[in-house]
Order: C-alpha cells, then structure tokens, then sequence
C-alpha cells in the first residue's frame, strides 16, 4: 500500500493546501516523503475557499511586512502555476453618500495607494478612484447610490486543483501519497520520539504501518483530533475551527467581484470565479462534525440579502450550490470570528514529549508556499537535510507551458470550450491529454456537459492524479458542479471510473450514486422552489437508474 | 358537466380520458412534465407500488389500448446504466429483458452506437455484461458507419430522423453488415417517433430488436405526447397551452385563472400537475373556500401547504419559499399533497392525481392509476 517502503523520513497527514505543499516541498528537497489524505485531496478548507490568492490587504496597517510577503508569494505561485491564476478586479462601493461618504473614499483611496506599493511583486494594477457614476459604468448592476467607491486588483485560483497540482508533483519526486486513506495511530518510542504510523484506507478497509522520523500534522481544523493520534493531548495543537460558506451560481452575474456589508456589518463579496460566481462568506464558530460540513438555507440567505442591497439583480440568478468549509484559525479566546488572525504556527511537540511531531496550525491558501517552506526547513533541520528550497521557482506540473487554447482545440478536434477549461485546468500537461485522445478518438467523448469535461480526462485523473470515486473525479475536473448537479453524467463518469479502475460496473454505479447524494446535499439549501421540484424528479430518477436503495437525510454518512 | 384537468401528463390523459364520456373536458398544459422526460416504461417504485390486480385493472387495461403506447406486461427492461430495472410494462419501442432467456449462452448480443459514442455502448455492454452473467450472454458495442455524427445529438432528433425513409434505409444498411454475428440488438431510445422502427428492422434483419429505456433527453416524452393528442382528438377533449394561476370557488363551481389574464369556469377541477416539492400550492380552509377567496393558489411563491408523512410543512427558509433542506433529499422527493383514496382533495368538486399527491410513488403507472381514479370521481361523485 506505502509502494513499497515500510520506512520514510517524513510522514505528512493530511492533503489540504499545507499539507501538499509540505509534502512537495521536502519530496524537492529528496526526502522520503509519505502523504496520507483520509478524505481526498482538498476535501477540507482548501477546496472549499474562496479561492483567492490576495495580498493581504488587511494586515497593511498593523503588518505591513505581512503583506509584502502575502504579495510576493502571489507572485511566485503565477510563476510556477500561471495556468491556475485568473485575475480578479475588485470593486468596492462606498455606500454612503455625502460628506462623509466623500472623506470615507478618500481615506480608502489612500490606504489602496499604499496597497499599490506591493500590487508589482504579484502582477496587480494599480487601483482607481472612481465616481458613482463611473462605478456604475463599470458594473451596471450596481445600485447607483453612495459616493462612489475604489477599483483594485486580485488573483484567484481553484484550490483543489492547486493542491493536486503540488500532491502530483510531490508523487514525481518519490513521494507516496494515499487518499481515502486515515492515520490512525501516530507510533512513539519508549523516549516519546515519533517513530511511525498505522493508518487504513476508509474505502477497502485495509490497514497498514509505516516507520518515520517526523510526523507533520497538517489536517487544518482537524488539528487536535490529530495530535490526539500520538496520545499528546489535543490542546497542544488547539485551533478556532470557523465554518465558512458560499453560495455558488450559474455563471458570471458581474464584471467585477464587488466587496459590500452583510446586516451585521461584516464583510461579504460577489466574485466572478471560473464560469460560476460565488457569493461569500460567513465564519461561525464550528463545532460539528468536520468530515460532513454542510451549509444550511440561513446562510444562503444571510449572503444572498447581503449582496442584493448593492447588487439587486442577484435575486434573479439562479443558485445552483454551496460550499462549506472549516478555517484552521489560530485559537484565541474571547474574540470576534473577523477579528481573529490568520497568520500561522507551527507547534514543535518536541518540549510537549513527542520530538518528531510538529503541526501547522492556521494560515491561508495564498499563503501555502511560505509556510510550507518554514515547515520543511525545520524537518530539513531536524533530519540534516542542507538542500534548499526550490517550490519558489520550480513550476508545477502543468506550470511548465503556456498553451494556447484555439490552436489546442483545432488539433485535437475537441470545442474551443473544453480546450479552454482543459488547459485551466492541466496546462501544459493537456498535452498528456491530446495523447490519449490522438490514441483512442473515443475519449473525446463529452461527459460533463456544464464544465466539459471530456472522457479523457476522467482516465487521466484517475490514472494520474490520484481520483478513486466520481467525487474525486469532480473535486479535480468540476464534473457534474453546474447547473445539472451531475443529474446528466454522474451514472457515465462511474462506468468509466470502474473501467479505468478495473472495477465492476456496479461499483461505478454505487460511486455515481455516492457523488449524487452528497451532491444534492450541497444543493439543496441553495435551490429556489421550482429548481427543487425539478430537482427532486431528476434525482429520484437517476437514483432509481443506478439501483439506488435509500436516499440518506442530511447529516447521515453517505459513505 | 364541465371538467378541467390542470396539467396534461400521465395523470391528466388518464382523468380526461376517464371523464371524457360523461363531461366537457378541457386539459390545461403549460409545458412539458416529468411524463415527457421519462424513461418510458412502466416501473414498479417498491413495495408499496400499486399493485397490478387493483381493481381497477379493467379500466387502465382499456386506458392502455385506446392510449396505444404501453403493454402492460410485467418484464424488466435495460436502463441507460446498465442496470436491468423491473417494470410493469413497456412500450413497443423497448426491447423486454425477458427476450434475452430465449437466446442460446454464448450468443452475442449488440449494444448499438447510434446516436451514442461508441465509448458509450462499450461500457454499457461492460455493464450488461455483469449483469447477466448467469445467462452466459456476450454483449458488445457496435458500431455502424456514419453513427459518429451524432454524437452530441438529442436522442429525439436522431429518432425524428430515422422516422424518415432515408435515415432509416442508413440505419438498416450499416447494421446488416454487422448482424450475422449478432443473436440480437440492443439500441438506444431513437427508433422513430411516429413509428417503431423496431418492429421493421426485426423482420428484416430476423433478430429481436429493440431499445434500452433512456432516461434524461429521451425521446419516450414525444411518444407519449403523439399519442396522447391523438387520443384527446379521438375522444373530442380540448387542450389549451394555457397555466392556471389560481382556483376560486364559485357559488356552483370553480373558477381557474390564468397567468396573463383571462378566466374558466368549471364545475369540477382535477389537478394532476405534478410533483409539488418545495410547496407552490395553498389549498384554502374550508372557510375560505365558501366565502369565496381562493380556495387553492398554484404559484411556487404562494406559501406552501403540503404534507410529509402527516406533517404539514409551512417553515420559509431558503433563498425563497420553502426550507427542507435539513429534511433531506428524500424529503423533496415524497413532498405532496394529501388526498383521500378517490384523489378528493380537501375542497368540494377538487381532485388530485399523479405525481402531485403525498406519499405515492412517483411512477407512470401510480399516474394512470390515480388518474383515473380522480377523473371517475370526478364525474361521478356530487
Ligand atoms: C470559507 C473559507 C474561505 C477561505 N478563503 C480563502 C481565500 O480566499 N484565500 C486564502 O488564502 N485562504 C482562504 N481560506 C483559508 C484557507 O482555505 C485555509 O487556511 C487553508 O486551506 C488551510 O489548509 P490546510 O491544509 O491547513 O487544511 P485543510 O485544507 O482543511 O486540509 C486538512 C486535511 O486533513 C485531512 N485529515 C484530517 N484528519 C486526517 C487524518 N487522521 N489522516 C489523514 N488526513 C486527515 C482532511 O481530510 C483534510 O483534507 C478560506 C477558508 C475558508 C473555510
Ligand atoms: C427523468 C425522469 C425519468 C422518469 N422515468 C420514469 C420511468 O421510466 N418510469 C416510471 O414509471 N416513472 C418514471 N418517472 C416518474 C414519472 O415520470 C412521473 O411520476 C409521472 O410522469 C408523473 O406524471 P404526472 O402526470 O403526475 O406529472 P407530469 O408529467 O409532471 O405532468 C404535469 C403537467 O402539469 C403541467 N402543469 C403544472 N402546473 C400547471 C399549471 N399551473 N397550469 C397548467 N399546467 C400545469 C406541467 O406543465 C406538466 O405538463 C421519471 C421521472 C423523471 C423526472
């Protein structure tokens, strides 16, 4: 199961953005590197994000040397990642009007003048002061009320293909890496030392051990249970887990991601985001269940009223989702959830008893890189390892080649469409693509009608990237995300899952059903009436076709 | 008597067609329903499906003959997953499962790729394959020239094409070349629309043909929709495109109203518009409902009064009418209105069938049956 090695230098829990990150990092650095993922790679607070690759705008004041690197870090991950970035302008409506509207755009004009010092590490455009009138030019949506408000500029970025992207590569550089598959027990020698893990794969039940000499605990809010692992007590790796939510719609309903005020003055956004946009966010103390994070119709609503006090058009869109993750917030007691940091540590359990074990606590997706970079110098340190660091140069897979989409699509006879979104997704590695589809012309085959998604690249991430169910096939291709929740090609993506797998069709059909189920759960808070009613035929329907048995309440385990 | 059904699925062609000799019918339809997107057959939907000695048996079996689109046979029939699906009854299109016991072990059986990619047809046959291992049976892809260019075609225009002497001399060409291997063919859903081609390529080519049932985008909703209209013009019920908004009482009857204007008066009112998930009816007290105010609202923003498993579900929450998010997909699934065994809903003179009941299964066959049910009562009970 490990490939082979019943013994590395590192073991990394967890596959979110940190853990990744550290596994490619220390895998570049040519240690032996094991990368475990009880879910799938980006399951957590990666994949569900807001997907922003910011500078840190609001550590200027009080740290600015924060957002000197937040911004210089952006700029690295475009360079080793440019297919994966897509630029973001931002609008931000000063909604009161008058004087005081007046003296509030000029103060923001100020503090972004400040911000426009950074924006050249990271490729950003200066901003812009703009009138109400000219705010609305730019974006016609917006009620034209207020004194006006500023324009500046952000990247963004699809989490879960950045973290495959770093897993992938850490695989090419002699690390393992296993999804679905738990550490359970973190090994500790007669002095306290780390010295191993067990660990079992959730969907075939086996289990196995492996020998180590570090542990690196980077499950996000997982945090605690995980040092729990090693028998330290969780309070050593103590986080503020924060639930977050966004709602997802059809398309693009703006030019410009627009930045307004929810009803209770908090901070909220409307961000054109690949072909969908995304209205986000909440952050509410989380204490449940963090393997079935859900987002209930109240914050559907809470984000929705939101963003229509600015954006009134917004009741018209068509909600097709939501996402919810949980933020590893570093843990202070006695604060607001906006208030708390999101800068990171990393906790040396070596004073607590365990040396070996450290965990990474905190932290941002825009960050991943430099903290991943501390993380592996001080394993390097602890292993004597001298090799330096190269995540900062070294592109990613994919990163190594820019490909131009409408060439790419005439070559290969695919929709300039699907070469669009297949080189987001793949970069350069689309070539890896046209391959398969120069060898067998039936791969081109359509699956995903929303995205597409094309037949090829559903083998080739399963082949290749690690995907084992359709859910995995969707976290890495956005297969079955739009508007027909997978009703039209979740059954087909699982006969070929269990084809490339070797699986009976059976199997690919209960994979299928899986995906639906939890893909309805996503749904449903976000659906308007009549999307629900239609909803709710299509699914009985597809459920009954895949000899679905019950369909699980929300809350109950799918898997 | 003047009757008007509200939607014209399975369930509104059983209640008029039930009606039909003993009042005015006028069907209302808005626009196409779940009957126009099924699969086709007949599927049993568990346990407490209806069963097939109802009493009723006389009237769906003279329903199905003068409807002339559904067998009721009880067979299985293969779905677009590869799954063998037990149903009540087919249609002439569909190639009954039960064809595939008289075919030899060892024999081939072709999976079609027309219409389909034939990546598609392989892994259904990969499917089918596993499915009836027992039987010995070898199912495998084929694919005829030409088929290619349909790759992303709506089943139903393949089928309007094939319906065409043309189209159907191509299909029957590229297939003979490739049928001396074959004991029989399995096709998707795009055998003509008007006619069963099925039938034609079966004597030609001397093996049993026939379609697997296709599910989203298939072509069985045009079947039904042929035939339906061709059994309203038969019987003289009148169709309008027209959707009802709301229904009032009147000192003797009902009134329907429109959506853009305009009005209908009814003595009697069957509601077969289908699955209610998620509210967008209010059936007023029986207070109301005598003093006139709407008796029953049909706008997805009207509150919701329906029931899940005795419970009324009121509570607003998501981003606009009813929440039942928290209560689960399934919930969405079973939501509808009560009624009592004759499809009486809760005001005098106001019936309801198909999918739009509670605690029903949603199949065609639960449509006819309550169809016809309510468009009995209807007619008969004061
Ligand atoms: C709603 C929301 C919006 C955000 N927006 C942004 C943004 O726009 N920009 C930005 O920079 N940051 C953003 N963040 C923050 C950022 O997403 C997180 O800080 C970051 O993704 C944390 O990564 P992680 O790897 O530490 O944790 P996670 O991504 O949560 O990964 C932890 C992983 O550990 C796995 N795991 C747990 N236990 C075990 C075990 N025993 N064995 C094996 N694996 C295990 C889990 O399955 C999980 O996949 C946002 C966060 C949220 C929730
Ligand atoms: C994809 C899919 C596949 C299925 N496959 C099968 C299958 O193979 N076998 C099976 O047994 N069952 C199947 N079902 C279930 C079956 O189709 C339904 O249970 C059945 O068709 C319901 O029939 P109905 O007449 O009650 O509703 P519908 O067919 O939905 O008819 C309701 C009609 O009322 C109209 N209407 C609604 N409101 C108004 C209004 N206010 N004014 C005017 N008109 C209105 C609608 O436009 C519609 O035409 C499937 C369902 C789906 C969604």
């Amino acid at each position: 199961m490990d490939g082979g090695n019943s013994s590395v230098d590192v073991v990394v829990i967890g596959a979110g953005v940190n853990g990744s990150g550290v596994a490619r990092d220390c895998a570049l650095r040519g240690m032996r590197v094991a990368l475990f993922e009880r879910n799938d790679i980006a399951f957590g607070a990666s994949g569900n994000s807001s997907g922003m690759i910011h500078g840190g705008p609001r550590y200027l004041t009080q740290d600015p040397e924060v957002t000197f690197r937040s911004c210089q870090d952006s700029g690295y991950i475009q360079k080793i990642a440019p297919h994966l970035l897509f630029r973001i302008p931002v609008l931000m409506p000063v909604e009161r009007g008058g004087i005081a509207g007046k003296i509030e755009l000029l103060g923001l004009d100020g503090f972004f003048e400040a911000y426009d010092r950074f924006q050249p590490l990271k490729r950003g455009k200066p901003h812009l002061r703009l009138t109400a009138d000219e705010l609305q030019a730019a974006e016609p949506g917006l009620l034209g009320v207020g004194a006006g408000g500023i324009s500046f500029d952000e990247w963004g970025i699809d989490g879960n293909r950045l973290c495959v992207a770093n897993v992938v590569d850490a695989v090419e550089h002699g690390a393992t890496a296993q999804v679905h598959t738990s550490v359970t027990t973190i090994e500790r020698d007669e002095n306290g030392a780390v010295s191993g893990v067990k660990f079992r794969d959730e969907l075939t039940h086996e289990e196995g051990r492996l020998d180590c000499r570090v542990v690196v605990n980077a499950t996000g809010a997982w945090a605690p249970i995980t040092a729990a692992l090693s028998k330290l007590n969780p309070e050593v790796a103590r986080v503020r887990p924060g639930k977050g939510t966004h709602v997802v719609l059809d398309r693009r309903v703006s030019n410009y991601a627009i930045l307004t005020k929810a009803v209770d003055g908090r901070s909220i956004f409307l961000l054109p985001w690949q072909n969908v946009s995304i209205l986000g966010t909440t952050d509410d103390d989380f204490y449940g269940d963090l393997d079935h994070v859900t987002a209930n119709s109240d914050e559907v609503r809470y984000l929705f009223e939101a963003v229509a006090r600015v954006f009134p058009g917004i009741r018209q869109a068509r909600a097709i989702g939501t996402t919810a993750g949980v933020r590893p917030t570093l843990y202070e007691w006695g604060k607001h959830e906006d208030a708390l940091s999101r800068d990171h540590e990393i906790v040396d359990h070596g004073p607590q008893g365990a040396p070996g074990m450290f965990s990474m606590l905190g932290g941002k997706l825009a960050g991943y890189r430099w903290f991943a970079e501390e993380m592996s110098d001080v394993v390097a340190e602890r292993l004597s390892n001298q090799t330096a660091c190269h995540t900062h140069s070294m592109p990613l897979p994919g990163g190594e080649e820019v490909i131009a989409p409408e060439e790419f699509a005439v070559a290969n006879g695919i929709s300039g469409l699907a070469a669009v979104r297949m080189i987001y997704r793949h970069g350069g590695r689309s070539r890896q693509l046209a391959e398969r589809m120069a060898s067998d012309p039936e791969q081109k085959r359509v699956l995903c009608d929303c995205e597409p998604v094309l037949e090829a690249e559903v083998r080739h991430v399963v082949r290749g990237e690690l995907a084992r169910t359709v859910e995995d096939v969707s976290r890495r291709t956005r297969l079955g995300l739009g508007a027909c929740g997978g009703m039209r090609c979740a059954a087909s993506c699982g006969a070929v899952v269990a084809d490339e797998l070797g699986q009976p069709p059976s199997w690919g059909r209960e994979s299928a059903r899986q995906f639906l189920v939890s893909a309805g759960r996503r749904r449903l808070p976000a659906l308007n009436p009549a999307q629900a009613r239609q909803e709710a035929m299509l699914s009985a329907s597809a459920l009954a076709s895949l000899g679905s048995g019950e369909t699980p309440r929300s809350g109950e385990n799918a898997q | 008597m003047k009757l008007v059904v509200v939607g014209a699925g399975a369930a509104g062609t059983a209640s008029a067609w039930a009606a039909s000799s003993r009042a005015d019918v006028i069907v209302l339809c808005d626009r196409d329903g779940d009957t126009a997107l099924a699969g086709g057959a007949l599927l049993t939907g568990g346990a407490d499906d209806v069963p097939l000695s109802f009493s009723e048996t006389a009237a769906v079996t003279e329903f199905f003959e003068k409807l002339n689109y559904w067998r009721l046979q009880p067979d299985r029939v293969v779905s677009d997953t590869g799954m063998l699906l037990a149903c009540a009854g087919l249609t002439d299109w569909q190639l009954p499962a039960s064809r595939f016991d008289a075919l030899q072990e060892g024999a081939t059986v072709g999976v079609v790729a027309w219409g389909t990619n034939e990546s598609e047809s392989r892994l259904l046959a990969r499917a089918l394959r596993e499915q009836l291992a027992a039987q010995g049976l070898h199912f495998e892809a084929i694919a005829i020239a030409g088929a290619g260019r349909w790759a992303d075609t709506p089943s139903a225009d393949i089928a309007g094409y094939l319906d065409t002497a043309p189209g159907f001399a191509e299909l029957e060409a590229g297939l003979k070349t490739q049928c001396e291997k074959l004991a029989a063919a399995l096709f998707p859903p795009v055998l003509g629309v008007a006619e069963n081609l099925g039938t034609f390529l079966e004597k030609s080519l001397s093996l049993p043909c026939g379609e697997w049932a296709g599910a989203l985008r298939s072509t069985a909703g045009h079947r039904f929709a042929s035939r339906r209209d061709a059994l309203f013009q038969a019987v003289g019920v009148e169709m309008r495109g027209d959707r009802a908004e709301s229904l009032a009482r009147t000192a003797d009857g009902w009134k329907i109203e429109f959506r853009g204007g305009g009005s209908l008066l009814a003595d009697r009112i069957v509601l077969a518009c289908g699955g209610l998930a998620s509210g967008g009816i209010r059936l007023g007290s029986s207070a109301e409902t005598l003093s006139g105010a709407p008796a029953a609202s049909l706008s997805w923003k009207a509150p919701g009064d329906v029931v899940l498993d005795g419970t009324h579900v009121s509570s607003t929450g998501a981003a606009s009418g009813l929440d039942l998010s928290h209560l689960g997909l399934d919930a969405l699934q079973r939501i509808g209105l009560q009624a009592d065994r004759a499809g009486g809903l809760r005001a005098p003179g106001l019936f309801g069938a198909g999918a739009l009941l509670a605690g029903r299964p949603r199949t065609l066959l639960e449509a006819v049956v309550s169809g016809l049910a309510a468009g009995s009562a209807a007619i008969t009970h004061v």
